[in-house]
């Protein structure tokens, strides 16, 4: 682990209540740039990313979920009961000294907690508070259940994912959580703008299946400008741009550009390519069906990353296929210190995903281990001026 | 309309940001730090044209004589800026470069790690000139590293975060995905650098130089995957939309055209409710379905039971009805319903934006963002700029340049604002586009959203 620097954001105090992946990828954003971070769970369970897999060693634990310690480094834990009234007293305690508050629950459950965004800025209006749901706080569809298959369909990418004769399909793995927790620390960042210059908190209502729509920008001006309606594609003439099967795996070939034609031809080892009728953007569509087949005959007879590396060095675009045990042996993101080593009493010793910009002068530090559950109560409270007895009462009644 | 109103109460009201960059990334961040108030200047080419203008869409399949103004996609990213067209390659464009530099806050560039150095132009150069300067720079792969040197668009970035792998049908391979998906994790963590940075500063009085890999960005969004093989050597693969822990949890076709409703069902009384919801058929009753577990392992065929009945059902009521009874449901949108969706109009979320009329453009709807702010009302403030279509102002105004000076820029071509080599651009092919299933049938009406 390495030392803490001076983070941009050291000194500003964040109250986590988010839960599963949005809030807590949000929460975590501002955490790894130094900001104090105190994240809240349910007593006993905890935030219901503790019993999401998968786990290290395979063995479900709440201290041992990997989503959940990827989400949670860089904080605190507090237990706190929210449902009970000195639950809430606690927090509210909390909120008179914290700069921001993070939550991604269902637009209602704020409100009937009793601590909407109103209550909040009533003992502290200088703090900023950022909801991230699947539709937003506002509108008809507000109070609709969503998880990432329902955000991703109503959002219109899945419209255009998948083949034209099958069902739509959603991206993989669960990126609308991390693209709500993503697009939620703009705002609140630009909240915190505000707050240093004129001392004034606000409301910030982030929506992920809006942040999905936001990467729609063929799919909604084909509409404005045309009234064209993307569909799914048909798998035909597709040499490039998708996924081709090589010896060992699968990669990317791109269309080169004018002029490149010939030293694609080279690296791929398809001098039957270089014929004419090929060498024209026309010419390729026109003998789509036969430039598949020879460029797909060519593409397997290569080791995936050989092709790669020869491609690129000889400045032609190319992907490689990479799986999860690609990206943990890459030696690119080993040069960028892209993995961290941490060691967790309960999880043991592993290596975490880290930063994915470099910045000069200040920036990403890994300076805590993800909490284990409730952590930090005799801290934290001890830090509101509760004394050993108060704090004794309370895990007695189940409040933290 | 759009209600720029008093940008003096926007969060980056004051900020002059450059924009030296090109397709979307970097674009759209740009985009939305305009929309947060900020005052973003677009450095354009006049040499060439955009890779991606010659894509389009353009207005009614119209290129038109300047093509290059009239492109879709470049027209959302670069709302809200001003634009300078310079020709990098000519030493007086490089002095004006410096010059706006130097009464800059923010510089984003997209260019290879060669170009921006060879330009006189990287971050080392610049901070001699504006010492409280942020840069940041965007690469496929980062500034340093083995691969620093490999170019990168977004499918080939796709390919190599581990997106690929894991997306397309459950058994089926790896898919390429939606539209350059990389570059919008790589927007919004631009913006994200660039706001923590402008706090520093702020605080510190010191610039910085952000170095942004396209490539982590979209491993982050994998991070317990990857772990996952640290730790227990798997390797996660494909599952469609299938989820680890509920069933049903897929996609069912409904009544028309290419009409879809996903459902989620994520406890034993969303699927009692789903039964209801479907005037309770005799299989759904199955005792092996009352419980997840035999749910999952017979996902297949429960799939195949609610396709049939989904097949006669309207989408958008199904989809309300199950809501109601508090079962995880949404309708999949395609780009014509967005325009026309109840809740996205409630929310402005796709803006109208006028353009100016010599443009021909007319007023169109603009995708805006994904947060609103209760302390401001944030808007697209102003349309794409035309190419050039600010160099007077921007030198004269702001750079000091006399009248005369520019007259002479403008001749030898230092500054433009058309592309002569440009040559005609082509209208999209939509019949051969519709035969191919790239596009669906047209909608007459869509000038009227």
């Amino acid at each position: 682990m390495e030392t803490a620097s001076e983070g941009p954001l050291e000194g500003l105090k964040v109250l986590d209540l988010g839960h599963q992946i949005a809030g807590p990828y949000c929460a975590r954003l501002l955490a790894d740039q130094g900001a104090d971070v105190v994240k809240i769970e349910r007593p006993l369970t905890g935030d219901v990313a503790r019993a999401m897999g998968p786990f290290a060693g395979d063995h479900p634990h709440p201290e041992k979920s990997l989503t959940f310690l990827y989400l949670n480094y860089n904080k605190r834990s507090l237990t706190l009961d929210l449902k009970s009234a000195a639950g809430r007293e606690i927090l509210l305690d909390l909120v008179r000294d914290a700069d921001v508050l993070v939550e991604n629950f269902e637009p209602r459950v704020m409100a009937s907690l009793g601590i909407d965004f109103k209550a909040l800025s009533a003992v502290n209006p200088k703090l900023v508070v950022t909801s991230i749901s699947n539709f937003g706080q506002t509108g008809p569809r507000r109070d609709w259940r969503a998880n990432d298959l329902i955000d991703y369909a109503v959002s219109g990418v899945m419209s255009i994912s998948g083949y034209a004769e099958r069902e739509p399909v959603k991206h993989g793995y669960f990126q609308a959580g991390y693209v709500g927790g993503l697009a939620g620390s703009i705002p609140t960042m630009a909240a915190v703008l505000v707050q240093g210059a004129t001392g004034r908190g606000q409301h910030v209502d982030v929506a992920i299946s809006e942040a999905l729509s936001s990467t729609l920008l063929l799919t909604v001006p084909y509409y404005t400008y045309m009234g064209e309606t993307q569909t799914r594609r048909a798998p035909v003439g597709e040499a490039f741009g998708n996924c081709a099967r090589a010896r060992d795996g699968w990669v990317v070939a791109h269309s080169p550009r004018s002029g490149e034609w010939g030293d694609f031809c080279d690296v791929v080892g398809a001098p039957e390519l270089k014929d004419p009728k090929f060498a024209t953007a026309r010419g390729k569509i026109a003998n789509a069906a036969e430039l598949d087949e020879l460029l797909g005959a060519a593409l397997v007879r290569h080791d995936r990353f050989a092709l790669f590396e020869e491609a690129n060095r000889k400045k032609i675009l190319f992907g490689v296929v990479q799986t999860p045990e690609d990206l943990a042996r890459c030696e690119q993101l080993a040069e960028r210190n892209y993995y961290h080593e941490i060691d967790h009493p309960v999880a043991g010793r592993l290596r975490y995903p880290g930063q994915t910009f470099e910045a000069s002068e200040s920036g990403f530090a890994i300076s805590r281990r993800p909490p284990l559950l409730g952590e930090h109560n005799e801290e934290i409270l001890a830090g509101l001026g509760r004394s050993r007895e108060d704090i004794l009462r309370l895990r007695e009644q189940g409040v933290v | 309309m759009n209600q720029p109103a008093k940008t003096t109460d926007l969060p980056l009201a004051g900020v002059r940001v450059i924009d030296a960059s090109h397709v979307f990334a970097v674009p759209y961040a740009t985009g939305l730090l305009a929309d947060l108030g900020a005052e973003v200047i677009k450095i354009q080419a006049h040499t060439r044209m955009d890779v991606m203008a010659g894509h389009g869409p353009f207005p009614e399949n119209i290129p038109g004589e300047r093509a290059w103004d009239r492109v879709g996609s470049l027209n959302t990213v670069n709302r809200g800026k001003i634009g300078l067209s310079l020709d990098l390659t000519k030493p007086e464009a490089i002095e004006i470069f410096r010059r706006l530099v130097r009464v800059s806050d923010v510089l984003a560039e997209s260019f290879t790690p060669r170009v921006m150095k060879k330009l006189g132009l990287d971050y080392a150069a610049l901070r001699e000139i504006r010492p409280e300067l942020i840069m940041l720079s965007n690469t496929g792969y980062g500034h340093s590293g083995p691969w620093r040197e490999y170019g990168s668009v977004a499918t080939s970035l796709e390919a190599t975060t581990g997106m690929c792998w894991l997306s397309g049908y459950e058994n089926g391979p790896p898919s390429k995905i939606g539209q350059s998906y990389t570059d919008f994790l790589a927007c919004w963590n631009a913006v994200y650098a660039l706001l923590l940075s402008l706090y520093r500063r702020r605080r510190t009085g010191r610039g910085q130089w952000i170095d942004l890999s396209m490539y982590q960005t979209g491993a982050a969004t994998l991070g317990p995957l990857i772990m996952d093989y640290f730790a227990n050597g798997k390797v996660a693969s494909r599952m469609g939309n299938r989820h680890p822990d509920m069933a049903p949890h897929n996609v069912y076709r409904c009544a028309g055209e290419d009409r879809w409703i996903a459902i989620a069902v994520d406890s034993d009384e969303a699927w009692r409710a789903l039964g209801v919801a479907m005037a309770q058929p005799a299989w759904a009753a199955e005792a092996r379905f009352a419980a997840a577990a035999g749910r999952i392992e017979n996902s297949a065929f429960v799939d195949q039971q609610l396709s049939a009945w989904s097949a006669g059902q309207n989408a958008e009521e199904f989809a309300a009805r199950l809501q109601k009874a508090g079962v995880m449901a949404g309708v999949v949108e395609n780009g014509r319903d967005l325009l026309h969706d109840e809740q996205l109009r409630h929310r402005n979320f796709l803006e109208l934006v006028r353009h100016p009329p010599e443009s021909g453009i007319g007023e169109r709807r603009y995708i805006g963002r994904p947060w609103k702010l209760s302390g401001a009302e944030l808007a697209i403030t102003r349309p794409a700029p035309q190419l050039g279509e600010h160099n007077r102002e921007i030198l004269t105004g702001l750079l000091g340049y006399s009248e005369a000076e520019v007259d002479a820029l403008e001749k030898s071509q230092v500054i433009g604002n058309e592309i002569t080599n440009a040559g005609k651009v082509q209208p999209l092919h939509l019949e051969g586009m519709r035969r191919n299933h790239r596009i669906g049938q047209p909608d007459n009406g869509y000038r009227e959203v």
